[in-house]
């Protein structure tokens, strides 16, 4: 046992400090010694600091919009008798699920040149509607994906709040809005300052939203600049990287580290909880057909219409032809599945590369889980925060560190090959794992463990015989919700990818930038049904094994 | 202070009858507690006169005051209704401290600054809270935090207090001594107050009158006396105390007990001739003499009282006894019925 933690430990340093360390280091390292010079030579150029600001600016508005739109449809949907309010939930969760790189694609198509709202607009009043490739654009489309966290936090604090705390205030002589007001919002006030913090780190390291729309209305952010550097190829654009990747990775863990000094702040929020009923909801009354317009209105806008519009473009013959059936085809899916070799390459590369990421993360990341649950010592303690802290790294300040660390410079080049994108993507996603096997590891009772050895079973047979079989429903979900997100990965694989490595994601973003857009959508509608269709297996499987 | 007034209440959860056909009457200044097995309608009930659930028809009046009424379409929202209620988690709210939390009824009716201050510090004085006013409830122990629910219940003066299993959330030492606190609180501000409890020791320590509640019906309203010795059915006799059950033979006005050894007769008044149904108290029967024969089976010694377990004919009942007559395991003894009570078939 000891040894098998020793090797752990040993793989997960490699797979995450050293790169995270050796980033920091090269960062403040130049002609040999320890220097500035990194920053600097980055921060002498206005288009840095343009795009450093851009960041920030960037997220603070999107936090400000997603968490006022999250927190205000949370209680609509949560608190009050607007109908429909289990459908709403649901489609307003939507926007979340699929990958911002391809939501950004709808987007383009209704309000990029071209546009089909921008096209019917033009039809009718001479004028293009919006340009979304502008800063405004960036912020709506980033707002649309990011609102999502916001609404699931404060939805769920505003369920779970017992009812009895509102009661009292009712009993005590206060009118329903004014409990809203005077009780239950600063209860729930914690849940939306943590979601507002959590989306202010998640804009800051997201880039398929940047990408797409800001990059061709010449905007930069900080991910989108480290692409272009490491696209350079320079050893001075490499350095360049680094200085704007260690500058981001502080953006986003500083908003972290703030959620996380709320989120323990307002543990003391919690109180005893006795038998609840249903919270009140507050009767919309007149205002209910303008609320309720409202919502749909907002549901239509942010889910549907750019769905509508990927999936309207993936059946296009080509771009701009008229508005009529013979312009429609099936061509394109069956060119992405079977004819273009780009795409069923791909579509190889990356499910190879999902498979085997999902299957090594879950090897590693369960030997961790169980360390840090089983064994209190501090190098379990140690394991465990390590793995969870790729979760707060923005994916392209990680695969400019996998890059330093895998390309020659230490004695590994792993550069142009899938490992390399392996390895990112399984320093990544480690976390998931760790945390979903954790807490099924806290549900086995260490007697049954016990039990086992007392029947004379050696530790590593007890858990191949015992607790594996125990955990089988947990290593299941974890291999799942590693594979869901690599297999559409873009971030760090457009940084890693190799002429014979590319994957999905790259493809998808290729296509795009170079204009085609059928096929592009055609291959994202694609990757959304397979996405929808393993979440639904996957709950599935989850909820048949629930019931046992 | 004022009455509460149930007429006609049904209470239905879709097709679930919860409530059936409810009338109680409430005193002025009454202790009253609603009593039942979980799901018997008696929170149900208390959120009614609350404001927290309609009845679906009946009508409720406090004091002189309709606060629901199906056919006259009115129905108060509960902050209209001057209530104070305690709940069963207490519901103190986190984020205010325990001078926030009391001064809130207040600060609603828009009470002046320096009388919510003088009304406070007397509430909190009342509860053995004072010193306490800057913490917040996190920082308070479970029994602390409930004389907040008390004090911010009461600092308004409301016309009734409504009390929903309040002390089921404490250790069992701390719940004797509130019992006496509440009850004490009670008489000296002279409160209305209902009160729900699934406890019977509680409801009989307390009350001036018990309603017990089974399956949303009222089985017997009465005071603990009443409701001990003269049990209006069986279910009642079961769920308050513990009881014995014997089929009874009455003739000319004397019970025997066709099921038990001996000769045991026991004089009983105003009961039908033939077979019935009767319930005995533990303490109602006494070992070491009497017409009746059985064998002493169990002993439990609980410290002031002695639990036997007797057997005599088919049955085995129970019987407890002072500690002063000993009986040991397996010994062979008579025994007496003081007092039973008789159901009619």
């Amino acid at each position: 046992m000891n040894a098998l933690k020793i090797v752990v430990l040993a793989l997960i340093t490699i797979l995450i400090v050293l790169p995270i360390v050796l980033l920091f280091l090269s960062s403040f390292y130049a002609n040999g010694e320890f220097s500035i010079a990194s920053y600097t030579d980055t921060f002498s150029r206005r288009s840095n600091i343009r795009s450093a600001l851009n960041t920030i600016y960037l997220s603070v508005l999107t936090t400000i919009f997603a968490t006022v739109i999250g927190s205000v449809l949370a209680w609509i949907v949560a608190r009050t008798d607007v109908p429909g309010r289990s459908i709403l939930k649901t489609l307003l969760m939507i926007p979340y699920m699929i990958p911002p790189f391809i939501g950004a694609m709808g987007w383009m198509f209704l309000f990029g040149r071209g546009g089909y709202a921008n096209r019917l607009s033009e039809a009718l009043f001479g004028k293009e509607l919006f340009n979304v490739h502008t800063f405004e654009g960036l912020v709506l489309v980033m707002t649309m994906y990011m609102y999502p966290p916001v609404f699931i936090t404060v939805y769920t604090a505003l369920m779970n709040m017992d009812a009895s705390l509102e009661e009292a205030g009712r009993i005590c002589g206060a009118k329903l809005n004014k409990v809203m007001r005077s009780i239950s919002l600063p209860l729930v006030m914690p849940s939306i300052l943590s979601g507002a913090l959590l989306v202010f780190a998640m804009t800051a390291s997201n880039f398929g939203i940047p990408a797409l729309i800001g990059m061709p209305g010449r905007i930069h952010v900080l991910t989108t600049r480290i692409m272009s550097y490491m696209a350079s190829g320079t050893e001075r654009g490499m350095n360049r990287a680094t200085a704007l990747s260690v500058v981001l990775i502080g953006i986003a863990v500083g908003g972290l580290l703030l959620n996380n000094l709320v989120v323990s702040k307002s543990a003391k929020f919690t109180t005893i909880s006795g038998k609840s009923s249903r919270p009140a909801l507050v009767k919309l009354g007149k205002a209910k057909p303008l609320v309720t317009s409202l919502v749909w209105i907002f549901v239509s806008f942010a889910v549907f219409l750019p769905m509508f519009s990927l999936l309207l473009t993936s059946f296009w013959k080509a771009w701009g032809l008229p508005f009529k059936l013979s312009s429609f085809t099936f061509k394109n899916f069956y060119n992405v599945l079977f004819v273009d070799e780009n795409t069923t390459t791909a579509i190889k590369n990356s499910f190879t590369f999902a498979v085997i990421s999902a299957t090594v993360v879950t090897a590693i990341g369960s030997m961790v889980a169980y360390f840090s649950v089983r064994d209190r010592g501090i190098v379990s303690k140690f394991m465990d925060l390590v793995s969870t802290l790729p979760q707060a790294i923005p994916g392209t300040a990680l695969a400019v560190a996998m890059i330093l660390t895998w390309s020659g410079k230490f004695g590994v080049n792993l550069y142009n090959t899938m490992w390399l994108i392996i390895i990112a993507y399984t320093a990544r996603y480690l976390f998931l794992s760790v945390r979903t096997v954790s807490g099924a590891v806290k549900q086995v009772h260490v007697s049954l463990e016990e039990a086992g050895r007392s029947a004379g079973a050696r530790p590593l047979r007890v858990v191949f015989d015992i607790t594996l079989p125990i955990l089988k429903t947990a290593l299941i979900s974890s291999w799942a919700l590693v594979f869901m997100p690599t297999f559409r990965e873009l971030t760090i694989s457009i940084l890693l990818y190799g002429p014979t490595t590319r994957t999905i994601g790259v493809t998808i973003y290729e296509l795009q930038e170079g204009g085609e857009y059928q096929m592009a959508s055609a291959f994202a509608t694609i990757v959304l049904l397979i996405a929808f269709v393993l979440q639904y297996l996957i709950n599935r499987y989850l909820m048949k094994a629930g019931e046992k | 202070m004022a009455s509460i007034t149930l007429t006609s209440i049904e209470k239905y959860f879709g097709k679930n009858h919860v409530i059936k056909n409810m009338n109680l009457e409430i005193k002025d200044g009454e202790f009253v507690t609603l009593l039942g097995p979980s799901g018997c309608g008696k929170t149900t009930t208390l959120r009614m006169i609350a404001g927290f659930e309609k009845p679906s028809s009946g009508e409720i009046r406090i004091g002189d005051e309709i606060v629901f009424s199906n056919e006259r379409g009115i129905n108060v929202p509960p902050e209209e209704r001057n209530i104070g209620m305690v709940f069963q988690n207490y519901a103190v709210w986190p984020h205010m401290t325990v001078f926030e939390n009391v001064a809130y009824p207040l600060k609603i009716r828009k009470v002046a600054k320096s009388e919510i201050e003088e009304r406070v510090t007397k509430m909190l004085e009342i509860v053995r809270l004072r010193g306490f006013e800057d913490r917040y409830p996190y920082q308070l122990s479970g029994g602390q935090q409930q004389r907040v629910a008390f004090a911010r219940a009461l600092v308004y003066s409301p016309s009734i207090l409504l009390l929903d299993e309040p002390l089921s959330n404490l250790d069992a030492k701390l719940r004797e001594e509130m019992r006496f606190e509440i009850k004490d609180l009670q008489k000296r501000l002279g409160i209305t107050v209902v009160y729900v409890t699934h406890d019977q020791s509680e409801a009989m320590a307390m009350s001036d009158r018990i309603v017990v509640l089974k399956d949303g019906e009222i089985q017997q309203i009465g005071t603990p006396v009443e409701i001990y010795e003269h049990p209006a059915n069986e279910f009642v006799a079961d769920f308050i105390g513990s009881a014995n059950f014997f089929d009874v033979k009455v003739e000319k006005g004397v019970a025997v007990f066709p099921d038990l050894e001996g000769d045991l007769r026991v004089r009983v008044e105003g009961v039908d001739e033939g077979i019935h149904k009767a319930i005995v108290r533990p303490e109602d029967i006494i070992l070491g003499k009497g017409g009746g024969r059985g064998r002493v089976m169990k002993v439990a010694f609980l410290g002031r009282e002695i639990v036997y377990s007797v057997s005599s004919g088919s049955r085995v009942f129970k019987v407890i006894a002072t500690k002063s007559e000993r009986f040991d395991e397996g010994m062979e003894i008579s025994f007496d019925v003081r007092k039973l009570v008789v159901f009619k078939r």
